[in-house]
């Protein structure tokens, strides 16, 4: 290993290590905000906003992350608009995680029984107000675990956004490589600060799930 | 769409090159995986830990990084693959990982009720194995492992990057050739779509032969 390489090439790696924390961070919450609103439609909107929702979600879960970044990027500069690679990872990533997450949504809605919402619509709730103020708060104990075992999953992936050239952690590390000519310790470094920043937060996950669980009302329909 | 009948060869070979991929690393995966999911519950103490920590270090780490590290990463120590053979063993990795954590939820799945009732009527270890155990195994991980496969079939696409010819690559050599942006890749996704809907249509049809015997 050569260890002044490495420290030489740290600050480099951690602005890109900032970039992809950034990247996730932003993509989680905006991902979040629009999942939430997707499983509204889909919950409060009847049938045909249910199957159209329905099916823009089966899209975007059906195709590759990669692909959709690539369509974003060079799609929107092919039709004249240019976004940078940034604002285009975080568009993709923001779709791509609304789709999964309004599928944890909705599966967190399903383990909450149905008693609930007739309860709630009987005493004169709105199906709005019984949606946010009896259901989703009922299913946070196995929408929360999911939840954070996704957002792992997106620290992951923003590495995808090396494709579009973006400055994050995995292509600030092919860079220093390619200059370097040293892969394996590059890589490796890259490959174990994914890694302090995914496994911590898989144990918080495992401890959150039990702990939610054991005196939470709701239980996943595994 | 025209452009997909245009280039109806070129899209063909990439998406037979894609299920290739996705079908080798899925075998491959399976196989590790069994054998990860056996290594962790060996009485050896330090097999168990070697094989957890195998299976957290791959499931914490980008796969497209594990790629690089393949391709890129071991030339250096002389083990030098092909693009198409570093991404097969790449997700061959990858998917040993998940597939064990499967495999090992599928073998918990099976009631400790069932092997007392097995063991009560005098059923050999095989037949205990044959009629208890795998079917049981095989039912609880059946929705997991066609989800596994289809989202093999999508991560494939990282292959571009070091340039194998699946599906997503033959499509960006036909983007950089005819600059026909717009419809390539509506074209592009609208094949992974199809692709995965059918996957997901025929794994619920066999889903379904499977739990026939259960009612």
């Amino acid at each position: 290993m050569d260890w002044a390489l490495i420290v030489a090439n740290l600050p480099l790696l951690l602005r890109g290590t900032l970039t992809t924390i950034e990247l996730a961070l932003v993509a989680f919450v905006s991902g979040t905000a629009l999942g939430l609103a997707i499983t509204a439609g889909r919950t409060l909107g009847g049938r045909d906003a249910n199957l159209l929702l329905g099916f823009v979600v089966d899209v975007v879960r059906g195709s590759p992350l990669l692909v959709q970044l690539l369509v974003i990027y060079l799609g929107a500069s092919a039709i004249g608009l240019s976004l940078g690679p940034f604002t285009a990872a975080v568009l993709g990533l923001s779709i791509n995680a609304a789709a999964y997450l309004s599928e944890i949504f909705r599966g967190g809605i399903g383990s909450v029984t149905h008693g609930q919402t007739e309860a709630g619509l009987s005493i004169g709730l709105t199906p709005t107000q019984v949606l946010g103020e009896v259901v989703l708060p009922q299913s946070l104990p196995v929408i929360v675990p999911a939840m954070m075992g996704f957002f792992i999953g997106l620290l992951k992936d923003t590495s995808l956004a090396y494709v579009l050239g973006l400055l994050e952690l995995t292509r600030v590390g092919k860079n220093v490589m390619d200059r370097t000519f040293q892969p394996f310790e590059m890589l490796l470094v890259v490959a174990a600060i994914y890694f302090l920043l995914c496994f911590p937060l898989a144990q918080l996950v495992r401890v959150t799930d039990a702990r939610m669980r054991a005196r939470g009302l709701a239980q996943a329909h595994v | 769409m025209s452009i997909l009948l245009e280039y109806a060869e070129v899209f063909a070979a990439g998406l037979a090159l894609t299920l290739l991929i996705a079908m080798s690393a899925s075998f491959g995966g399976a196989l590790v995986g069994l054998l990860t999911a056996i290594a962790r519950m060996s009485r050896l103490t330090p097999v168990r830990w070697l094989a957890a920590g195998y299976v957290d270090v791959i499931r914490n780490t980008p796969g497209l990084v594990q790629l690089f590290l393949i391709y890129l990463g071991l030339p250096v120590i002389g083990i030098r693959f092909s693009p198409l053979m570093a991404l097969i063993v790449a997700l061959t990795i990858n998917n040993s990982a998940y597939l064990a954590e499967v495999f090992r939820a599928g073998l918990q799945a099976v009631p400790k009720g069932q092997l007392e009732a097995a063991a009560s009527i005098a059923l050999t270890r095989r037949a205990t194995f044959v009629e208890v155990v795998a079917p049981h195994m095989l039912r609880a991980m059946y929705p997991a492992l066609t989800n596994q496969f289809i989202q093999t079939v999508l991560f494939s696409s990282i292959g571009t990057v070091v340039g194998v010819e699946e599906l997503t690559q033959v499509t960006l050599i036909l983007e950089s050739r005819t600059y026909r942006t717009v419809e390539l890749l509506t074209v592009l996704t609208a094949l992974y779509v199809v692709l995965t809907f059918a996957l997901a249509a025929g794994s619920r049809w066999l889903g379904a032969q499977l739990e026939k015997g259960y009612r």
